[in-house]
């Protein structure tokens, strides 16, 4: 029988992603913060708008497949 | 004032002092669900930048932990969304059978990728129920959705993930 079981599927995914709780990170991130908090604000580009309308438009034509998009969101 | 109380009026020594002292647990909270140590470290920063850019929105009353956890989780999967992989995996090459190892760390790499390709929702429950086996109760209220909600995502990014795997020709 070659089909994957649960359990068959669960060992994979534990030997491709050990467990993760004892990773830590040690390193002090407040400086990164400061500099997050202090930098630019980043403009939404107009192509991210043009997709967000298109998207929208999409919905309104087609209501079936507002369901697809929010499956995949 | 309490250090909460503080930190909703915009005081920056009170958000150091919260950020100090959760820096740590929102880093567990999105290494579990990202499994990239580095790619974590980023998304701390970018939770704890939503939370000081919410500072307004947050009731001095409620747990700053619990509402820094759902920004965390959040921060995860929007992560996972958006370096989630469709690209299909490679061919086997031809050549002699590599050696067991070499075969299970194969099967591994293809396991991991076509898991990548599931949608990020059904990776997070996933991965936290089977990997690190959380209870689904926790999962839960780590996720923000009821229990049953978890255990159909896990139950839906198993037959999804048995598919994919059938389908690459990956035996167990």
């Amino acid at each position: 029988m070659n089909e994957w079981s649960d359990d068959q599927i669960q060992k994979a995914l534990k030997a491709a992603f050990p467990p993760a709780a004892a990773s830590e990170s040690r390193r002090d991130l407040w400086p990164r913060m400061l500099r997050r908090m202090n930098a630019p604000a980043a403009r939404v580009h107009w192509l991210d708008w043009a997709v967000a309308a298109v998207a929208v438009l999409l919905c309104l034509v087609l209501p079936g497949a507002a369901s697809l998009l929010f499956y995949f969101l | 004032m309490e250090l909460e109380a503080r930190f909703a009026n915009g005081d920056l020594e009170a958000f150091e002092t919260l950020f100090r002292q959760f820096q740590a647990p929102v880093y567990r909270w999105i290494v579990r669900i990202v499994r990239d140590p580095a790619a974590a470290e980023d998304l701390t920063v970018e939770t704890f930048w939503r939370v000081y850019r919410a500072h307004a929105r947050f009731r001095p009353e409620a747990s700053f932990g619990a509402w820094a956890r759902r920004i965390a989780i959040n921060v995860a999967i929007d992560h996972l969304h958006r370096t989630r992989t469709d690209l299909p995996l490679p061919e086997n090459l031809p050549g002699d059978a590599p050696p067991d190892s070499a075969i299970q760390r194969e099967t591994r790499e293809k396991v991991s990728r076509a898991f990548r390709q599931l949608p990020a929702k059904y990776q997070a429950a996933a991965v936290l129920a089977l990997v690190e086996e959380e209870p689904y109760a926790e999962i839960a209220a780590t996720l923000g959705i009821s229990e049953g909600a978890v255990k159909t995502r896990v139950f839906r990014a198993v037959r999804l993930l048995r598919k994919k795997l059938e389908l690459l020709g990956v035996k167990p």
